[in-house]
C-alpha cells in the first residue's frame, strides 16, 4: 500500500511536469504574450520592448522555461499579466466553484445513471430498455451548447424557478451541473447496462440462482457488484473530465470556475495564469485517478495495490 | 414411450420421475429441438449418470430440471415430479424455493462458479440464511461444519478467503458444500470434475459418493466421461441427439451395451495398455443439428450397422428387463420396441 502510494506520487510528479512543459511550449507557440496584449491596446514598439524586458520575456525561450519550471517547483507560479497579481491565489479562488460544479454533476450522474443502467439491463429489449438506451444515445450526442440554452429556456425563462446564469442565488449550480452531467450520465448508463448484461451470463450468477437466491439478491449482490468494476474506472476518468473540461458549460452559464477562467486567461494571453490553471487541473486529475485506484482495490478483492 | 415396469426390488415411488421432457431453443426464427422426450426415474439415495457427447442435450436436461434455462429456451412438454410434486407447474417463486433446498446443482467450472467479490464465508452464510434461517454464530458454526464435511482442512481460516485464493479442487469442494448446505434430496452435478486434474477428479468423485451415503441424497451426474460415470452411477442414460438412446444399470450399459452409439463410445475410450501409435477409435461424422423433430434414428448417418428402417422410422426404447435401447437392431429382436 505504502509502496503503491510512493509509486503513484512519483508518477504524479512526472505527469504534472510533462503537462507543465507541454503547456508552456504550446502557449509560447502562439506568440509573445506582451506583444499580443499590448499591440491591440495601441502601445508603441518601445513600450512593448520595455514591458517585455521588465517581465523577462526577452530572454531565450529555454531560459524562460528553466526559470518557469524551477519557480513552479517551489510553488511560485509567477504573476498574472492581466491582473498583475500572484497567479496561484487567483486560480485557487476559482477552485471551489469548479469542485462544487463537478461534485454536483457527478452526484447527478451516479444517482440517475445507476438506476437507469440497472433497469435497462433487467428489462433488456423491452420498451423500458429501449427508452433508456435511446435517451442515453441522445445524451451522448447532443452538444453542451445546445442542451445548456434549452435548459435555461425551460427552467429559467419559462418556469422561472432557477437562475439563468452566475453563481449567486440558490440553486444556481443546478442547471450547469445538469448540463454537465448529461454526457457522463449517458455514458455510465450504457456502460453499466452492457457490463451487467455481460456479468449476467457468468456462471456464478447461474449458481446463485441454482442455490435459490432471490432475483433482487442476484441482481444487486452478484450482477451489480461485479458490473460496477469497469464502471468505477470510467467514473474516475469522467470526474477528471468534469474537473478540467467544464469550459463550455462554465461559459454558457457564466459560472466562475477554473474552466471559464482558463479560457479568459488564454484570450488575454495571460500565460502565467493559464499555465497555473492547467497545472492545478492536472494535479486534480492525478489525485482523482489515485483515489479511483484505491476504491477499486477496496471493491475488487482480486486487485492488490503494489 | 415405453417405460420400465418397476421391478420388485424398487417398490417405493421414485424420488424423481421425468416423463417425456422436451426442450427447444428459439433463435433467429429457428427452433432447435435440443431435448426430445427424455424419461427416467431416480430412486432415493441412488445415482444416475447421463452421458453423451457435446450438444447431445445432457446439460440442457440438467438445467431444465432446475428450470434455469436461458431465455431463448422453452420446456415444450413433459413432466418432472419430485417426491410426487409436479415441478413444471410451479410458479417462479415456488420454483425458487425448490432450488437449493430440494434440488442443488454443481457446475463444471469451479473457477467461475463463485462470486469473485464475496468470501467463502459470505457465500455459505447466504445460503444458510436462505434455506436454514441461520445467522450469526449458528451460521458460522454450520459453515465450518460444512467445509469440514467436504474435506477442507483448516475450515475456520478458509471462511475469510476469496475464491481466487483457493485452488480449483478446493473451490469445487466449496461449491459442493454450498450445494449440500440446504440439505437437498437431489444433487445434479454437471461435469463436476471436467475442469480438474485427474487426482483431484478422483477425490471429488469419492466425496460425492460419500455425501450421497451420509446425507441420503440422490445424484444426477452429467458427464461426457464414461469412467467418471462408472465410478458413481447405479444407472446410466446414454443420450444422443436430444434423446435417450440407452438406459440401464451401469453394468448393463457399460459392459453389455446394446446401442451402436454406446458401443462406439466405449470403443472410443483410449486404453492405457494399448500400443503407442495405435490410432484412437473415433466415431465418424458429427452430430446433426436438431432443427426438426427427429422422424428417424438420429444416429443413423454415423452408424456402422445401419439398416433401411433406420432412416425411415424413429426407434423407441425397447426394454429387456430394466435395460432399454432405442435401436432397430434391438427393437427387431423384441418386436416393435414396445415390450418391457
Amino acid at each position: 500500500m505504502t509502496r503503491f502510494l510512493i509509486q503513484r506520487l512519483i508518477l504524479a510528479i512526472v505527469v504534472v511536469f510533462a503537462v507543465a512543459s507541454l503547456t508552456f511550449f504550446a502557449l509560447n507557440l502562439s506568440g509573445d504574450p506582451i506583444s499580443n496584449a499590448l499591440s491591440s491596446a495601441g502601445a508603441s514598439e518601445e513600450q512593448i520592448a520595455e514591458v517585455r524586458q521588465q517581465l523577462g520575456y526577452d530572454r531565450p525561450i529555454l531560459v524562460q522555461y528553466a526559470d518557469f519550471i524551477a519557480s513552479a517547483a517551489t510553488g511560485d507560479f509567477g504573476r498574472s499579466i492581466y491582473y498583475g497579481e500572484e497567479a496561484l491565489p487567483l486560480v485557487i479562488d476559482r477552485l471551489p466553484y469548479t469542485i462544487l460544479l463537478a461534485s454536483v454533476a457527478m452526484l447527478i450522474t451516479i444517482v440517475v445513471a445507476f438506476p437507469l443502467g440497472v433497469a435497462a439491463a433487467m428489462f433488456r429489449d423491452r420498451p423500458i430498455d429501449r427508452a433508456i438506451v435511446t435517451f442515453a444515445a441522445f445524451g451522448q450526442s447532443v452538444p453542451i451548447f445546445v442542451v445548456g440554452p434549452i435548459l435555461i429556456l425551460i427552467f429559467s425563462v419559462h418556469l422561472g424557478i432557477l437562475p439563468v446564469s452566475g453563481a449567486e442565488g440558490r440553486g444556481s449550480v443546478i442547471l450547469p451541473a445538469l448540463t454537465l452531467s448529461l454526457y457522463p450520465l449517458a455514458r455510465i448508463t450504457r456502460l453499466l447496462r452492457a457490463s451487467m448484461l455481460e456479468v449476467a451470463n457468468s456462471e456464478y450468477v447461474l449458481t446463485a440462482r441454482a442455490r435459490g437466491a432471490s432475483e433482487i439478491r442476484v441482481v444487486l449482490r452478484y450482477i451489480l457488484r461485479n458490473a460496477l468494476l469497469p464502471v468505477l474506472t470510467v467514473l474516475g476518468l469522467q470526474l477528471g473530465n468534469l474537473l478540467g473540461g467544464a469550459v463550455i458549460v462554465e461559459t454558457v452559464f457564466a459560472w466562475p470556475g477554473i474552466g471559464s477562467f482558463t479560457r479568459d486567461a488564454l484570450i488575454n494571453s495571460d500565460f502565467p495564469l493559464a499555465q497555473t490553471a492547467v497545472i492545478l487541473i492536472a494535479v486534480a486529475v492525478v489525485v482523482v485517478n489515485v483515489l479511483t485506484d484505491l476504491i477499486y482495490s477496496l471493491v475488487d478483492p482480486r486487485i492488490r495495490l503494489s | 414411450m415405453a417405460m420400465p415396469v418397476p421391478t420388485p426390488s424398487q417398490p417405493e415411488a421414485p424420488l424423481l420421475r421425468v416423463r417425456d421432457l422436451s426442450v427447444c431453443f428459439h433463435s433467429n426464427g429457428e427452433t432447435v429441438h435440443a431435448v426430445n422426450g427424455v424419461s427416467f426415474d431416480l430412486q432415493r439415495g441412488s445415482a444416475v449418470g447421463i452421458v453423451g457427447e457435446s450438444g447431445c442435450g445432457k446439460s440442457t436436461v440438467a438445467l431444465a430440471l432446475m428450470q434455469l434455462l436461458t431465455r431463448s429456451a422453452e420446456i415444450s412438454g413433459g413432466s418432472v415430479s419430485l417426491s410426487g410434486r409436479e415441478l413444471l407447474s410451479l410458479n417462479a417463486n415456488e420454483m425458487r424455493h425448490v432450488r437449493g433446498r430440494d434440488i442443488a446443482l454443481v457446475f463444471q467450472d469451479p473457477m467461475t462458479a463463485l462470486n469473485p467479490v464475496l468470501t467463502i464465508g459470505q457465500h455459505l452464510r447466504e445460503t444458510l440464511s436462505l434455506h436454514e434461517g441461520l445467522s450469526g454464530k449458528a451460521a458460522h458454526a454450520r459453515s465450518v461444519e460444512l467445509l469440514k464435511l467436504v474435506g477442507i482442512a483448516a475450515p475456520e481460516s478458509r471462511l475469510a478467503a476469496y475464491p481466487h485464493q483457493l485452488s480449483g479442487g478446493m473451490r469445487q469442494r466449496v461449491m459442493i458444500a454450498l450445494a449440500v448446505s440446504g440439505k437437498p434430496k437431489l444433487l445434479i452435478a454437471d461435469e463436476p470434475t471436467t475442469a480438474l486434474d485427474v487426482t483431484i477428479q478422483a477425490q471429488i468423485l469419492q466425496l460425492l459418493s460419500r455425501l450421497r451415503d451420509e446425507l441420503d441424497m440422490s445424484i444426477i451426474l452429467v458427464s461426457h466421461d464414461l469412467g467418471v460415470v462408472a465410478n458413481l452411477a447405479d444407472r446410466v442414460l446414454v443420450m444422443y441427439g436430444g434423446a435417450v438412446v440407452e438406459d440401464g444399470t451401469a453394468e448393463q450399459v457399460l459392459l453389455e451395451p446394446k446401442h451402436p452409439y454406446t458401443k462406439a463410445l466405449i470403443a472410443a475410450r483410449p486404453e492405457i495398455d494399448s500400443d503407442r501409435g495405435t490410432a484412437l477409435c473415433a466415431i465418424p461424422g458429427a452430430a446433426g443439428r436438431l432443427t426438426e423433430q427427429p422422424s428417424s434414428c438420429s444416429f443413423e448417418p454415423r452408424c456402422a450397422v445401419r439398416m433401411e428402417v433406420c432412416s425411415a422410422r424413429l426407434p423407441k426404447l425397447a426394454w429387456d428387463g430394466a435395460h432399454g435401447a432405442a435401436c432397430w437392431h434391438v427393437a427387431g429382436a423384441s418386436g416393435e420396441g414396445q415390450v418391457p
